[in-house]
């Protein structure tokens, strides 16, 4: 069985389409980002306590919510987790978050009269903490990054390291923009997605890289654009299938794997589709432009 | 053919080896719970050696991170603390009865600490985070206590301090007409408890009637808190304790307290009369005539005069025994406080000389509180106070459910892949099928030797392997496609796909390793075992998708001529 035999798409002409549309919605990201709202950081790195209980009956969220106002953490976030006897109560940005976590545990079981309230889980982390763990966060990424340029330069050329990087960054700003614009949090796991984006998307990339690189040698007579158009589309089945199978096991993670690890299935998800999509229009163009900008420099 | 047979040696050797390294995985996660339980230590010691040990998040348990407060101490000491405070640590723990804790340290002042399997975090906590520094110190006299509030009086005239002001409307009702009534239906121990303001402070109160809390009198800006003496100290509103401790705090109050001397809570809540808890509040010596050091053994024992409570019994050293019999010695009729984290548990009176070196702590909430002080007293004090600053507890339900949820993603993904493989190219897809149950197998005992916990990013970490380990198959097999479709034969279409799929699959994995080394670094726990299983698991895809199937399709191929290749 084969989807297709070796297409004939015109990625390169696309190229700056491409680049365009990226651009944009990059942009609403960056906007959401650093908006109004900002990215949502969960208590990992913004401090807090979180817990996460169980009753022993459907109960509507709004008796969990007075039970914990009435307790007198009106700044609490609740929301339901899955079944409608679970929920996660989270406060942020307290000082002693540990005594926090410990208080809550007390309302709730005082304030859910007639319930029989099972703690699930409970955290804690104090502003120092939080504080630490946005840094290292950020030097994590950074590092990531600069690991795989040295690694692509070294391996290809200099200017598919940078095209690489420039893709990964797409990839990572894209997952962060979505994270934003739905909302949702970003927690350690989250950016432990993000890092396993940048290893992962970058795989698609490598394949068409790795043909440029041994059509190059084979093919020295044609058209530099020509070439990189002819790996794609050479490429183009395996890549799709590759990203096509780990999308299944992420989706499969995201729709089984339980309300705790669904964030992070979700950034890895958003992720690989980005990345799919970044080394076919992102990541090529960008080394076909360089290579175009670098030509008329020579001619000159 | 010489270098197959080395490859399929090693291919029998790796599957061979890591069944036999999963075994005792399989064998103790197969026995029902029971058994289990009845397990000797010495036996369940070895299986947590060898079976695949699960992270806090899947099997419930607590992660805490502890930082040192060393501001206190000399700079020479502060080296010194963070092992003194880890051994102690440790030695609480082991008391405790956690199976497997670990405690490490993490940078000069922080402390992780883990312990699975734990069910009752606060009590964990109360055990950790307590200094347990045990002090006998002299209260002071009571002409001395009425010199010194008098003191207070004098110097914090006209003085403000935040939180001085209560609420007059509540506190009225509390203290003013009601309190007849009020305190007639109380229950007649309660009264018994707060003993009835007597004259020993004269200058207070001579008719012995509780201060309404609103009378907050300019002339006695800080004896207006104080409603009754016990025990050796004045009691104070629970509610006013904040405004008494910023009073206490004040350069002006300083003043008026002898520096030999400082004022000390008493640990419980007494209830006073008008209903409300008070608490006492003692001025003691400032330097301890003896300390915990010198105590070699803690244990719970009946209280003589309530059966029912529990007490610490506690034996002081040779030494300690000697101060102590001379301290009490010099201080009949005295009271001795007995001060726990600067928190007074009792202070009785002595009634003679005690020279045994033996004492006991009274007034313990619970047996648990008990039992877990005589814990940390037998461990010692702590060098300088802890601060939890992370903690994480999983319970054992939603273990449980991870576990479930994990496996049913990780069975369902697998499946899924597996199909997709056998019908895109079948008999060929067999064979990476094949490879990736190896793979699986492989990541597993990995896992199991390198004592690597399996956490819900691990099983995360499993399940993208299972994605990533196909791509190495197919790029291996769409290079091979593309050959054969060059009109190649069947056996340099495989050699040439495999060679030329060999670079892009290393460079691909390669920088995938980079990244999780770089989140096995940034990562700690569960985050950790998500890098560990995909870094293992990457590499054992390169060893099944670059030499196992290798070998199969040159061993198919090799006596005969395929025209056809099953891809």
């Amino acid at each position: 069985m084969q989807f297709f035999k070796t297409p004939h798409i015109e990625f390169v002409g696309k190229g700056r389409k491409a680049i365009m549309l990226s651009t944009v919605l990059l942009l609403v990201g960056v906007v959401f980002m650093f908006g109004h709202k900002g990215l949502r950081m969960s208590i990992d790195f913004a401090g807090g306590a979180l817990v996460e209980i169980r009753l022993d009956k459907p109960t509507p969220i709004a008796d969990v919510r007075s039970a914990v106002s009435d307790a007198g953490f009106a700044g609490a976030e609740i929301t339901r987790f899955g079944p409608p006897t679970e929920y996660l109560i989270k406060i942020k940005a307290v000082g002693n978050a540990a005594d926090v976590a410990e208080q809550l545990k007390d309302a709730l079981s005082s304030g859910l009269a007639g319930h029989e309230v099972e703690i699930r889980r409970t955290e804690s982390v104090g502003p120092k903490i939080g504080a630490e763990l946005r840094t290292a966060a950020f030097w994590a990424v950074m590092y990531s990054l600069l690991g795989i340029i040295v690694y692509v330069s070294w391996r290809f050329q200099f200017r598919m390291a940078v095209a690489a990087i420039v893709a990964l960054v797409h990839d990572v700003l894209f997952t962060l923009g979505f994270f934003s614009v739905t909302n949702m949090e970003i927690s350690l796991a989250v950016i432990a997605a993000l890092l396993t984006i940048v290893g992962y998307s970058l795989n698609d990339t490598i394949v068409v890289f790795d043909r440029i690189r041994e059509d190059l040698r084979t093919r020295r007579r044609e058209n530099f654009d020509r070439i990189v158009n002819g790996a794609l589309n050479e490429t183009l089945s395996r890549t799709l299938i590759t990203s096509g199978t780990t999308l299944l096991v992420v989706a499969s993670l995201a729709i089984l794997g339980g309300e705790v690890i669904r964030d992070f299935a979700l950034a890895l998800l958003v992720g690989i589709l980005v990345g799919t999509y970044s080394s076919l229009f992102i990541a090529t163009p960008v080394v076909v432009e360089w290579q175009r900008r670098r030509a008329s420099k020579d001619r000159r | 053919m010489g270098k197959n047979k080395w490859k399929l040696l090693l291919i029998s050797f790796v599957l061979v080896f890591s069944i036999w390294s999963l075994y005792p995985t399989y064998d103790f996660y197969t026995k029902t719970p029971d058994e289990r339980a009845r397990m000797s230590g010495e036996e369940r010691g070895k299986y947590i050696e060898s079976a695949i040990k699960l992270g806090l998040d899947l099997q419930g348990g607590m992660h805490l991170v502890l930082e040192v407060d060393d501001s206190e101490l000399e700079e020479s000491a502060k080296k010194d603390a963070i092992d003194r405070a880890i051994k102690i640590l440790r030695n609480r723990v082991d008391q405790f009865g956690v199976a497997e804790p670990i405690i490490q340290q993490q940078g000069n002042k922080r402390i992780i600490i883990q312990l699975p399997g734990l069910q009752d975090a606060e009590r964990a906590r109360n055990l950790i985070g307590q200094t347990a520094l045990l002090e006998f110190r002299l209260v002071r006299e009571q002409e001395d206590v009425v010199r010194v509030l008098n003191a207070l009086d004098r110097n914090l005239k006209g003085v403000k301090v935040e939180g001085t002001v209560v609420d007059s409307t509540a506190a009225g009702e509390e203290t003013g007409e009601g309190v007849a009534a009020e305190g007639a239906s109380a229950a007649p121990d309660t009264m018994a408890t707060a003993t009835p303001f007597d004259s020993i402070l004269p200058t207070l109160d001579a008719e012995g009637v509780e201060v309404p809390l609103t009378q907050i009198t300019a002339d006695r800006p800080f004896t207006s808190y104080l409603i009754s003496s016990f025990d050796g100290g004045v009691v104070v509103d629970e509610r006013t304790m904040p405004s008494v401790n910023a009073l206490l705090a004040t350069a002006q109050a300083q003043r008026a307290i002898p520096p030999n001397s400082e004022f000390l809570w008493g640990h419980e809540a007494r209830p006073i009369q008008g209903g409300g808890m008070g608490r006492v509040l003692y001025l003691a010596e400032k330097r301890a005539t003896l300390d915990g050091s010198k105590l070699i053994d803690a244990t719970t024992r009946p209280d003589p005069d309530d059966p029912t409570q529990l007490n610490v019994g506690f034996r002081l050293n040779r030494q300690g025994a000697i101060i102590f019999s001379r301290f009490t010695g010099e201080n009949i009729g005295r009271r001795i406080a007995i001060v726990l984290d600067r928190r007074v548990r009792s202070a009785p009176v002595v009634q003679t000389k005690i020279p045994g070196g033996e004492g006991r702590i009274t007034g313990l909430d619970n047996d648990e509180e008990a039992n877990d002080l005589a814990i940390v007293l037998r461990a010692g004090a702590l060098p300088a106070p802890v601060n939890v600053i992370e903690e994480r507890s999983v319970g054992p339900s939603l273990g449980r459910d991870s576990i479930t949820a994990g496996t049913r993603a990780a069975i369902a993904g697998f499946i899924v892949v597996m199909i997709f493989m056998l019908i895109y190219y079948q008999a060929a897809g067999l064979l990476a099928c094949a490879a990736l149950i190896f793979n699986l197998v492989i990541v597993m005992a990995a896992l199991a030797k390198l004592h690597a916990a399996l956490t819900l990013p691990g099983i995360a970490g499993l399940i993208l392997t299972i994605g990533m380990a196909v791509d190495a198959n197919v790029l291996i097999f769409e290079r091979i496609r593309e050959e054969l479709a060059k009109a190649k034969t069947v056996r340099s279409a495989i050699e040439a796909g495999y060679d030329r799929a060999f670079n892009t699959i290393l460079d691909a994995n390669v920088t995938t390793l980079i990244t999780a080394f770089v989140l096995w670094q940034f990562g700690t726990g569960p985050i950790k075992g998500f890098a560990t299983t995909l870094s293992i698991g990457i590499i054992a895809s390169m060893f099944t998708a670059l030499l196992c199937t290798r070998v199969v399709f040159d061993l198919v191929t090799a006596n005969r001529q395929l025209k056809k290749l099953n891809i």
